[in-house]
């Protein structure tokens, strides 16, 4: 009975495993494409001057990166998310302030660790030692 | 504060569900991989408990992939002699006959202090009363003490058959030719060494033997008479 509980569990483990390896990587893969999509609107909407564009295509950036962090911080160190968040909360500051280089420089931060959180769950070889 | 509580009580349960499920060579005599999966656990489950930054699969992933490398290895060794001799070392016979192994005590780092320290554990304060010391592959001494009187002295089993296969050193040791002993196998009803389970040749100078499960785990003696003939 015990060694039946055993395989049972070795197998459910297993399964477990390919699963962690395999979906939490494809949900974040597609949200970060949406991301960068959106942030690429906004940086867009801020250098062609439409600020209340950019404004709106910020709030729908930060609504679906707060519910990307809901669901990643199950499986993902906080302190992975705490790198995205910190720039993307810099590029409200900008957007109402109206610098653009200080704009475009959070954006690259937050794509960069977007790419960073990605890299985590993809199971990035660069980051195996 | 409730959150640190809740961890550590979830993977209390969890590391005492995946213990459990390893074995319970675990709590009884650790060999050096169990060893080295009951270290990382702890170690991973104490990282955990305490930093509520990190997701408790950060842990738990680990642990799970550390269970499933400890099931491949006993399962390896299960199956194969040579990979568990590789993964656990083989026993040290320290003392033979009274004689201290110098050769072998260097090969285990094993000083005669440290020998007179588990002698004394098991309550043998002198060397004289040791027929057989043997270093066991989880580190512990096993003796077998000298008998006083007239009584002969005791012998030595060894496993000549380990699960259908030939143990050659003990074949070597005991300088008994497999051909011989196959012939008077067969006068018992065992056809194919792969049937054995095991081949004890005890200290006594007979043969024990069970056959596998499979072939109904016959136990057979064969006596000391017939067993004499086999050793060269």
């Amino acid at each position: 009975m015990f060694i039946k509980v055993r395989r049972a569990f070795t197998l459910l483990t297993v399964l477990f495993l390919l699963g962690l390896f395999t979906l939490p990587a494809l949900y974040l893969r597609d949200r970060c494409a949406e991301l960068n999509e959106l942030c690429g609107q906004v940086l867009f909407a801020a250098r062609s001057g439409d600020a209340v564009e950019a404004q709106r295509t910020y709030v729908a950036l930060l609504t679906q990166y707060e519910a990307l962090r809901r669901k990643a911080e199950l499986f993902l160190n906080h302190t992975v998310m705490d790198d995205a968040t910190a720039p993307l909360r810099e590029m409200d500051v900008y957007l109402k302030t109206g610098d653009a280089p200080a704009l475009e420089a959070a954006a690259v931060r937050f794509r960069l660790a977007l790419d960073c959180m990605l890299a985590v769950e993809t199971g990035d070889l660069r980051l195996l030692l | 504060m409730l959150i640190l509580f809740l961890r550590a009580v979830l993977l209390y349960l969890f590391i005492l569900f995946i213990l459990r499920m390893t074995g319970k060579r675990q709590i009884a005599d650790l060999q050096p991989f169990d060893l080295i999966i009951t270290m990382a656990i702890a170690d991973l489950a104490a990282t955990a408990i305490g930093d509520v930054n990190t997701p408790l699969l950060y842990s738990a992933v680990p642990i799970l992939a550390l269970f499933l490398v400890q099931q491949a290895v006993a399962g390896l060794s299960l199956r194969s002699r040579r990979f568990r001799t590789f993964v656990c070392g083989s026993p040290l016979l320290l003392v033979r006959e009274g004689v201290l192994q110098e050769g072998l005590m260097r090969q285990a780092n094993y000083t005669v202090a440290d020998l007179c320290d588990h002698l004394r554990a098991g309550d043998i304060f002198d060397m004289k009363s040791v027929q057989y010391a043997i270093l066991e592959t989880n580190g512990t001494l096993s003796v077998l003490e000298k008998q006083t009187g007239d009584q002969p002295q005791p012998k030595l089993s060894y496993m000549l058959i380990l699960d259908g296969e030939w143990c050659k050193t003990a074949l070597r040791h005991l300088r008994i030719q497999p051909k011989p002993l196959r012939a008077l196998l067969r006068r018992y009803g065992v056809q194919r060494i792969e049937d054995i389970f095991y081949l004890q040749y005890l200290g006594d100078g007979s043969l024990r033997l069970q056959l596998k499960a499979r072939c109904g785990a016959k136990i057979k003696d064969i006596p000391k008479k017939e067993a004499k003939e086999l050793c060269s």
